[in-house]
């Protein structure tokens, strides 16, 4: 039941500032859906997560956006990527604006459970894109345990068209240890860079 | 003809919408109590704040909605916050209030659930950020506060407001000046308001 909230939580926040979800494949380079400007680098054996991730079958529909699901196989945690257009007013919104969209979701959907920062967001490096990822939990109100963790990450590229966005949720107890393929969700994603932005991102990208 | 021509011009004149009027150095909404200087550049705001219900139109400034009950509102570019300004009239009671009783009704109100014939508020709990202080806007008593708002039954607080009451001499009209802003981005922005502030007067 508590999955469910959470993943349910989790959708809604991914899709409150943007339309459904679409499908993207393996291309040469990486999974792309068709017509995106970013991409997704394989992992080995070219699978989108590492062994102990399946990915969950969704529905996708619209022709700008990518929303993908996975499930840990042995134990609890979901991570969810989502990915689309940026339009009018919000292409001039900073990457700070938009991350404290996801997260105000999380916190209008969290209800009575307080929703707090366990590490602040940080910068983080990908290719073509400002990016920051954070740490966050859900405990009741008088209960100093936590009852689910969440990594929270957002990348909005230099071009200002694309925003993406990584979440994993888990018990605690389980966190740590799919935190790393979570984290590598967001740091394979790569942004096609608009060309006057186009040194300054070959060299973020060297320092990957 | 000439009856036709003065039909017309009243017809118009009674369905202008409201101006925001630039001159002598500031600017004013249509009757309002009070106006605002304007920047060393002439602009009501700095340049990341778009002024988000007026048009020009032949020059002069005018609501896009004239509907819109609102004094002036802003948007920034660079995030989700916004500055609006509201004025209401004050019932012959509530000219008797203190500002401070003004400033508590307005916040229980603002906690209250309330229906408006087509969307329902569940209401709003807030916290003290940054104490009430009485505020000096020349002709006019202020009160400002900073506090942090979330929706009732909501845990965490999602939103950072700064609220300025304002009450010229003749206690008519109460004039509020609200900027609201998710908290992390609360702070870039806060110093324009109080700029804001700073440059209101009541004549």
């Amino acid at each position: 039941m508590k999955k469910i909230f959470v993943a349910a939580l989790i959708v809604s926040a991914a899709c409150a500032s943007g339309p459904r979800p679409r499908e993207f494949d393996l291309t040469p380079d990486g999974f792309r859906t068709e017509g995106a400007d970013w991409s997704l680098d394989p992992v080995e054996s070219n699978k989108l997560m590492p062994d102990g991730w399946e990915r969950v079958p969704g529905t996708y529909e619209d022709a700008t956006v990518v929303g993908v699901r996975f499930k840990r196989i042995h134990l609890d945690g979901d991570a969810w990527l989502f990915a689309w257009k940026l339009h009018g007013d919000d292409q001039r919104k900073n990457l700070k604006a938009l991350s404290e969209r996801g997260l105000t979701e999380f916190r209008l959907g969290s209800g009575q459970l307080l929703f707090g920062t366990v590490e602040p967001a940080k910068a983080v490096l990908v290719d073509g894109a400002e990016a920051q990822e954070g740490l966050y939990e859900m405990r009741r109100r008088d209960d100093y345990t936590p009852i689910t963790r969440v990594y929270a990450a957002f990348a909005k590229s230099l071009g200002n068209d694309t925003f993406a966005q990584v979440f994993y949720a888990s018990p605690p107890g389980q966190f740590d240890e799919g935190l790393e393929a979570a984290r590598s969700l967001m740091r394979r994603l790569h942004f096609s860079v608009p060309a006057h932005e186009a040194p300054a991102a070959a060299s973020r990208g060297a320092q990957r | 003809m000439l009856r036709l021509g003065a039909c017309l011009c009243l017809l118009a004149s009674a369905c202008a919408t409201r101006a925001l009027v630039h001159g002598q150095g500031a600017y004013r909404p249509d009757d309002a109590a009070y106006r605002i200087a304007q920047l060393p550049d002439g602009a009501l705001m700095p340049r990341s704040w778009r002024l988000a219900n007026y048009e020009s139109r032949d020059g002069v400034l005018r609501l896009k909605d004239r509907r819109d009950e609102s004094d002036i509102e802003f948007t920034r570019d660079g995030d989700d916050g916004t500055l609006s300004v509201f004025t209401r009239d004050l019932g012959r009671s509530e000219r008797k209030l203190e500002l401070r009783d003004l400033v508590n009704r307005t916040i229980a109100d603002l906690s209250s659930p309330l229906w408006d014939g087509r969307h329902f508020y569940r209401g709003s709990r807030f916290q003290e950020v940054r104490t009430a202080l009485k505020e000096p806007v020349p002709g006019c008593e202020a009160i400002d506060v900073v506090v942090d708002a979330h929706p009732t039954g909501i845990a965490t607080f999602t939103s950072r407001l700064y609220v300025l009451w304002m009450r010229p001499k003749d206690r008519e009209t109460m004039t509020l000046v609200m900027y609201e802003s998710p908290i992390q981005t609360f702070a870039p922005a806060v110093e324009d308001v109080i700029g804001l502030v700073e440059r209101l007067s009541c004549p």
